[in-house]
C-alpha cells in the first residue's frame, strides 16, 4: 500500500516536472527569439544608418562639387572683368575696343557660368574674395533629402536595442539555467530531486521577472523617446 | 545509512555543487560573450562609418586642393606674364622702339589686372595662415597642407581605433564561445557522473573538475587579455 503511495507521489512529481519543463521550453524559446529579434533591429538600424551616412556623405559631396565649380567659373569671370576694366583703362583705341567688345559678349556668358557667385552680391567677401561657405550652406539648405539623413539617430537606436539585448540575454540564460535544474531534477531522487526542482523553480520565475522588468523599462523608454 | 553509502553520498553532493558552477559559470560566459559580441558589432559599425566619413572628406579636400592650386597656378602664371612683358617693354625700350615698348608695357598692365584680382581670390593670399610672410616668399603650403588634412587624419584614426576595438572584442567573443564549449563537456560528464556507477562517476566527476578549472582560467586569460 505505501509502495503504492510512494509510486504515485513520485509519478506525481515526474508529471510536474515534465509540465514545468515544457512551460520553461516555451518560456526559453520565446527569450531567444525575442533577444534574436532585437540583434536583428540593432543590426538593420546599423546597416540603415550606414546607408544614410553614405546617402549624406555624398550629398555634401555633390553641393561641395557645385560650389568650387561655380566658384572656378566665378574667378575666370572675376580675372576677366579685371583684364577688361584693364584694357579699357589702357588709353590705347585698340585695347579700349577689345575690352568693350569683352565686356558685352563674353563677360555675360561667363556670369551665367558662375551661377549665383557671378549675380549675388552676398557670396561677395569683404577681401573681394568669394564666400563658398556661404554658398554651400545655401546649397545644402536647398537640399531636402538631406535633412530626412540622420545616421547618428539610427546608430543610437541600433545602441539601444543592444543595450536592451543584453538584457534578454541575461533573462535567456537564467530561463535555460532553470532548464538545466528541472533537468537535473528529473533523474535524481528523493532530497535532491525536491532541491533541484526548487532552484529550477525559483531560477525560472526570477528570469521571468528579469524579462518581464526588462521589456516594461524598454517599452516606458521608446514611450519617453516618442 | 551503511559505511560505503556516506562517502557515495557525498560523491552525488559534489557532483551536484560542481553542477550549479558550471551552471553559474555558463551563464556568467554567455553573458560575457554576448556582451563581446555586441561590442564588436559596434566598434565594426563606428568603424565602417568613420571610413564613410574619412572618405568622404578627402573627396572634399581634394576638390578643395584642385581649386586653391589651380588660383595659385593661374595668378603666378598671370604674374610670371607680367614680368615678362615688363622685361620685354624694357629691351624694346633700350632698342628704341618705344611703340613696341609701350604696347608690351600696356599688355603687363592688363596682365597685372588680372594676377591682382586672382590673388584676392586665392586662399593663400587671403589667409594670414597661408600668405607669404614678405612679398618675395612663397606661401606657406606646408601648413596648407597640414591643415587641410587634419580632419580626415583625425577621421582615420578614430576609424583605426574602431577597428582595433571590433578584432580585439571579436578575438574575446571567439574565445568566450571556446569557453562555452568546454564548460558543455564540463557538465555533460557531471550529467554522466550522476548516472554512472560509484567508481566511474569519481572518474567523471575529476576529468569534469578539470574541464571546469581549465575553462575558469580560460574566462580569466581572456578578460585580463
Amino acid at each position: 500500500m505505501e509502495d503504492n503511495q510512494e509510486l504515485k507521489g513520485g509519478s506525481r512529481g515526474e508529471l510536474l516536472i515534465a509540465i514545468a519543463m515544457a512551460v520553461v521550453l516555451v518560456a526559453t524559446a520565446l527569450a531567444g527569439w525575442r533577444t534574436s529579434d532585437l540583434g536583428s533591429r540593432a543590426s538593420d538600424a546599423e546597416r540603415q544608418g550606414l546607408i544614410e551616412a553614405i546617402k549624406a556623405e555624398d550629398l555634401i559631396n555633390v553641393d561641395w562639387r557645385q560650389t568650387y565649380e561655380e566658384a572656378t567659373h566665378a574667378q575666370r569671370l572675376l580675372v576677366t572683368a579685371a583684364e577688361v576694366e584693364a584694357l579699357e583703362a589702357s588709353g590705347d583705341l585698340a585695347s579700349e575696343a577689345q575690352g568693350a567688345s569683352i565686356r558685352a559678349y563674353l563677360l555675360p556668358s561667363m556670369a551665367l557660368l558662375a551661377g549665383p557667385f557671378g549675380t549675388d552680391p552676398t557670396y561677395a567677401a569683404a577681401d573681394g574674395s568669394l564666400d563658398l561657405a556661404a554658398r554651400f550652406n545655401d546649397l545644402q539648405a536647398q537640399n531636402s533629402g538631406l535633412a530626412d539623413l540622420d545616421p547618428e539617430a539610427e546608430f543610437l537606436l541600433a545602441d539601444r536595442y543592444h543595450a536592451e539585448q543584453r538584457w534578454h540575454v541575461v533573462g535567456a540564460v537564467l530561463l535555460a539555467t532553470s532548464l538545466f535544474w528541472l533537468g537535473l531534477a528529473e533523474i535524481m531522487r528523493d532530497r535532491l530531486r525536491i532541491v533541484s526542482l526548487v532552484a529550477g523553480l525559483t531560477i525560472f520565475l526570477f528570469g521571468l521577472a528579469w524579462l518581464g522588468t526588462s521589456e516594461m523599462v524598454w517599452a516606458l523608454l521608446r514611450l519617453a523617446d516618442a | 545509512m551503511s559505511a560505503s553509502a556516506a562517502p557515495t553520498e557525498r560523491w552525488r553532493t559534489l557532483v551536484v555543487l560542481l553542477t550549479m558552477a558550471g551552471t553559474v559559470a555558463v551563464s556568467i560566459v554567455a553573458g560575457l560573450q554576448a556582451d563581446a559580441d555586441i561590442r564588436a558589432d559596434t566598434a565594426n559599425r563606428d568603424s565602417q562609418y568613420q571610413a564613410i566619413r574619412a572618405s568622404g572628406e578627402l573627396f572634399r579636400q581634394g576638390t578643395r586642393i584642385d581649386y586653391d592650386i589651380a588660383t595659385l597656378a593661374a595668378l603666378t602664371k598671370d604674374r610670371q606674364e607680367s614680368l615678362a612683358y615688363e622685361i620685354t617693354g624694357l629691351e624694346q625700350e633700350a632698342g628704341g622702339a618705344l611703340d613696341s615698348a609701350a604696347s608690351a608695357r600696356a599688355r603687363a598692365a592688363v596682365v597685372a589686372a588680372r594676377a591682382d584680382r586672382a590673388q584676392a581670390l586665392s586662399v593663400f593670399f587671403t589667409d594670414p595662415a597661408y600668405a607669404a610672410a614678405e612679398p618675395d616668399q612663397l606661401p606657406n603650403q606646408q601648413a596648407y597642407l597640414e591643415d587641410t588634412f587634419a580632419a580626415a587624419n583625425e577621421m582615420v584614426e578614430v576609424q583605426n581605433r574602431a577597428a582595433d576595438d571590433y578584432h580585439r572584442w571579436s578575438r574575446k567573443s571567439d574565445g568566450f564561445v571556446a569557453v562555452l564549449t568546454l564548460l558543455a563537456v564540463a557538465l555533460f560528464m557531471f550529467g554522466l557522473a550522476q548516472a554512472a556507477s560509484v567508481r566511474t562517476r569519481r572518474t567523471f566527476t575529476i576529468f569534469g573538475a578539470l574541464v571546469l578549472i581549465v575553462s575558469t582560467a580560460r574566462v580569466a586569460s581572456i578578460l585580463l587579455a
